[in-house]
């Protein structure tokens, strides 16, 4: 509990703007990063559209603060359930398969998506993007509502995933993950199971998406659907252990403000020219020398037990832990 | 929870490290012990997709800079840019503004490039009543919330950029004018408010529309869109190209399947001098488009200017980027309210920019309450003989020479 | 009339995208892999070839050859210290490592030839020839004939040498072409170069096609992998007809919708095939894990 009351506490020492924005897109990543965990973690199918439910979130939400005037920070729940529901009727063409087509699914989504926000012009505004009234507040108070939100949600997001961990549904994604033929067998209803996962994980990126949108007070189809934010909710769930609860937050509180400040240690546009490279190195390295991730790996080293890679079903119900090969995709 | 155990550590020291990183960050980086300069803050992108335009106009901040300190700088101080990079991301680059108000202290503000990086950011310089003038956003979106700190300097905003393309065509006797027009449009922002306006004027004009369609901003392949204009017998090309590339791509694609118009205007492309004529060699020849700025023009500093840019960033073909032009500009203006005003009260340079004209290598020109320009005019520009030159209006074309119609075969 | 000029246009483009896809079904023919580098591979390619033109006055048709022999053996490199280790593990893994080489590709281009649009122009690609009413530019008859050239090559290669029988094997049953002999390992890192080296031959050809920037590749990826899923996941003959077929549509739809809308057509066919016949034409791969 103590860093939760270090970061409740940290804005009334006087935070300023700059680390206010830090702060709030550290929390923004870590929430969405704990989402994406829950169908690319615990339930292991990588999915490439929560980007595009972040971008879909900016641009209801925006739409629905332009065309009805209900304030973002109300609504976003509700666009969350929206895109949630989007998610549903994705997961249903994706996740009857087993197969690789969810990934395939996933990234196409993300591309439609974009694509129809930058060419149904008449609603989105098309490349032009959407401009939103700003939240008449005093800069530092702004600054501090949406700190606390996405702390908020970031809580929640922890919380869920912590609840989904500890029960039935939990155990039965990691079943899924581990071999998907055994689950099935074993009466799990894979499919439910599978797309629930991908649901919540929308939900939490649509809510993300939202309040970026009102952030910024501006959306349109670049920034939206920026790569390098799906990029990073990936390497920050993956270096910090994916199929943890905490691995994620970790992942994002690490690399998050380092590579926000890496533009202010390093000469020139060095940081901007490796940056992409980087993330994408730290990536391979990671999947390939650590994928147990940082959180995993650290437990390993301290506690000097043999990796139990990751939690698998077995080892909860006390079955001798055995290798299997997995093909999902 | 176990695993709990193990993120509390890090997790708490990051946080930690980032609240005494934070203290740190304040004092040590680029904030000048002598608090008589002027701290101009600016955050570009110099890396990433709009690194080219960024980095332009990065040097031209930087001339600008280095001109101004060496007439004595503004009232007797010197000025010192602080830049960060953002990497052509909207959300570093507001970060980055947040950083230069609440942590390096800086007295005022300069744009960023392109109006996707201004729209964010004029946001964060608008909380806190700080002036942002900048040189290159100048899209509609820039100006329909209405602020007030918000100055855009090029002599007129996007809509308005073919004026002149459209007064020339209206000089031409009735039966020199095309007929037919063809408006292929990127899906940009700037180029389809272009494009709009001028519709909207040639249809006034009795000019049919033959062909009117939207195309990716990833379109690289033009035949299909030419065999279709050439087929609704366009004669009149008014294209809404964003770059060189979707321009240059079109007129090799028109050209291989043989669609040629009498006119061929573009927004945006013939004006980059040293590619436009290596990617098309004749074909270039009589295309159109307009400019804010030309670097022969003798508008008054312009000489200073590019003399001061080539001698900073010299390049082989002796080439003023066009941004380097706007960015000056900005700094030109920004400079002017400060002088005028006698200090760095962001209150009253805003005030006084609202109520004045300035002169800059742009043009001579004020703003109305949202920041648009009030007062100028685009030139229109052809390529003659292989030369860009200033064909429309009469009274600035280059040697008095009149625009080329109809154009010869690409 | 407009129509044909469409299918002429089609079947030329057709040609190049069957030779883009087919190293990423190939891939997932021996690895089971979605390749999320493969058009990133492919505009890494046509950097190096514009550096090699502009710089060194090689023609891009000719350095076909040196990027081939290059990313074959970089394509195997990769296989083997990075990927082989992965497949039998975690395949999410295997495609998590190829989403971040395709950025390390996306990153380094920007670095090194920055973010303006980059096109191969040589002398020779200008002209039109006109058949009638049809106008087809040399450039695509170009790109056209290399593309069959080097798929016929590929062709051959798989089905009348010991090497593509064994990739074959391996492709339809792992287990089974371990048992009777072939060192599935070594096939794999080789046909993974394979595939590679085919991404890299298409490289200068869309180079001299489109002009390409670092972020290009994300709007191939998607065309690529609508390809491979309507020719079925890991059939060779399935990406060839599917590319076509799918060229054909592009380029009809454009001269019937806007431009931007024809785009979509990839996308639309891809969920079709999904919803109404998930292994594609001739996927028999696919099948067995759906």
């Amino acid at each position: 509990m103590v860093p939760l009351v270090i970061l409740v506490a940290l804005p009334f020492n006087g935070l300023n703007g700059f680390l206010l924005d830090l702060l709030y897109f550290t929390f923004t990543y870590a929430a969405m990063s704990v989402g994406w965990n829950i169908i690319g973690g615990y339930t292991g199918y990588i999915s490439l559209a929560n980007l595009g439910f972040f971008g879909l979130g900016s641009y209801v939400a925006g739409l629905m603060l332009t065309h009805l005037g209900w304030p973002i920070l109300l609504t976003s729940p509700l666009v969350g359930l929206l895109c949630a529901l989007v998610a549903a009727a994705v997961g249903w063409v994706a996740l009857r398969t087993r197969g690789p087509s969810f990934v395939i699914v996933t990234l196409a989504f993300t591309f439609i998506v974009q694509f129809l926000a930058l060419n149904l012009k008449d609603i989105t505004g098309g490349s032009a993007g959407l401009y939103l009234p700003l939240l008449s507040l005093d800069p530092l108070l702004r600054g501090d509502l949406f700190y606390y939100y996405m702390l908020g949600v970031l809580v929640l997001s922890i919380a869920v995933a912590i609840g989904i961990r500890r029960s039935r549904f939990g155990l039965g994604l990691i079943a899924i993950r581990e071999d998907e033929g055994k689950a099935e067998g074993s009466g799990i209803n894979t499919s439910l199971f599978k797309i629930v996962a991908f649901m919540i994980s929308a939900w939490f990126a649509a809510v993300a998406g939202a309040v970026h949108a009102q952030y910024l007070n501006y959306i349109d189809p670049d920034l939206a659907f920026e790569l390098i934010i799906m990029l990073n909710m990936i390497v920050m769930t993956l270096l910090g252990s994916r199929g943890t609860v905490w691995g994620p937050v970790l992942g994002a509180f690490l690399l998050f403000p380092l590579q926000s400040y890496l533009v202010y240690w390093l000469p020139s546009t060095i940081a901007g020219e490796v940056h992409l490279a980087l993330l994408g190195v730290v990536l391979v390295l990671v999947a390939r020398f650590m994928p147990n991730g940082l959180l995993v790996t650290a437990q390993e080293l301290i506690s000097r037990r043999p990796p139990p890679r990751l939690e698998t079903v077995a080892v909860a119900s006390g079955e001798p832990a055995q290798g299997r090969v997995r093909r999902n995709g | 929870m176990r695993n709990f155990r193990f993120a509390k550590v890090p997790i708490a020291l990051t946080v930690l490290a980032l609240t005494v990183a934070s203290c740190g960050l304040g004092s040590s980086s680029g904030t000048p012990t002598n608090n008589k300069d002027i701290i101009v803050g600016i955050s570009e992108p110099l890396t990433g997709d709009k690194s080219d335009i960024g980095t332009n106009s990065d040097n031209g901040y930087k001339v600008w800079e280095s001109v101004v300190n060496s007439n004595g700088g503004i009232n007797g101080r010197k000025v010192k840019i602080i830049q960060y990079d953002n990497n052509s991301l909207a959300d570093t680059a507001v970060s980055q503004y947040q950083k230069l108000v609440t942590v390096d202290n800086a007295d005022v503000l300069l744009g960023p490039v392109s109006s996707a990086l201004v729209i964010p950011t004029e946001a964060v310089a608008a909380q806190y009543n700080k002036i942002f003038v900048e040189g290159t956003g100048g899209s509609p979106q820039v100006f329909a919330r209405n602020f007030n700190n918000v100055f855009f300097v090029q002599p007129a905003t996007v809509e308005h950029q073919a004026d002149p393309l459209v007064s020339w065509i209206k000089s031409l006797p009735a039966d020199q004018r095309p007929t037919v027009a063809g408006y292929p449009t990127n899906d940009d922002p700037f180029a389809q408010a272009v494009i709009d306006t001028v519709r909207a004027a040639f249809e006034g004009m009795g000019i049919k529309t033959g062909y009117k369609q939207t195309y990716p901003p990833t379109q690289t392949d033009f035949t299909a869109i030419g065999t279709q204009m050439k087929a609704a017998k366009v004669d009149i090309l008014v294209q809404g190209s964003v770059a060189d590339q979707d321009a240059a791509g079109a007129v090799k694609g028109y050209s291989q399947v043989g669609f040629q118009p009498k006119v061929a205007y573009f927004a945006s492309g013939p004006d980059s001098a040293s590619t436009w004529l290596q990617l098309l060699d004749k074909k270039a020849e009589a295309t159109m488009t307009s400019l804010d700025w030309l670097q022969e023009s003798t508008v008054p500093g312009n000489k200073e200017f590019v003399d001061a840019y080539l001698k900073l960033f010299p390049n082989k073909d002796n080439v003023v980027p066009a941004e380097a032009a706007e960015a000056y500009a900005a700094g030109e203006v920004l400079a002017a309210a400060i002088k005028a005003t006698g200090g760095v009260d962001n209150a009253k340079l805003i005030t006084w920019l609202h109520a004045n004209k300035v002169q800059s290598v742009e043009g001579n020109f004020g703003w109305d309450a949202a920041g648009r320009p009030q007062g100028g005019t685009f030139d229109m520009i052809q390529w003659q003989s292989g030369k860009l030159v200033i064909a429309w209006p009469a009274d600035v074309a280059t040697n008095g020479t009149k625009p080329v119609i109809p154009k010869p075969s690409w | 009339m407009l129509l044909i000029q469409g299918l002429v246009l089609g079947i030329l483009v057709g040609g190049m995208y069957a030779l883009m896809a087919s190293g990423l079904t190939l891939i997932f023919g021996v690895m089971r892999l979605i390749n999320i580098a493969h058009a990133a591979v492919i505009i890494f390619a046509s950097y190096l070839s514009w550096q090699l033109f502009i710089g060194l006055g090689v023609d891009p048709l000719l350095s076909i050859v040196i990027l081939v022999v290059v990313f074959f053996i970089a394509g195997a490199l990769l296989q083997k210290f990075v990927l082989s280790a992965l497949i039998d593990k975690d395949l999410s893994l295997a495609l998590l490592a190829t989403l971040g080489v395709a950025n390390v590709l996306e990153g380094s281009e920007g670095a090194f030839w920055t973010s303006s649009f980059h096109s191969i122009n040589t002398g020779y690609a200008a002209r039109t020839y006109q058949f009638g009413e049809i106008f087809v530019p040399e450039i695509r008859i170009i790109t056209f004939a290399a593309s069959v050239i080097l798929l016929a090559g590929l062709y051959v290669l798989l089905t009348h040498s010991n090497l593509g029988r064994a990739i074959r094997a391996t492709t339809q049953n792992r287990g089974v072409a371990q048992l009777v002999g072939v060192n599935v390992n070594r096939i794999t890192m080789i046909a993974f170069g394979i595939g590679i080296a085919v991404a890299a031959a298409a490289g200068p050809l869309m180079g001299m096609y489109y002009p390409f920037y670092p972020n290009s590749h994300w709007g191939w990826i998607g065309k690529l992998m609508a390809i491979v899923v309507l020719g079925g996941l890991g059939s060779f003959r399935g990406t060839l007809l599917a590319a076509l077929i799918l060229g054909i549509a592009e380029q009809v739809a454009i001269l019937y919708i806007p431009a931007n809308w024809a785009a979509m057509v990839f996308f639309v066919f891809l969920f079709a095939v999904l919803i109404v016949r998930p292994q594609g034409f001739f996927g028999h791969v696919a099948r067995e894990s759906l």
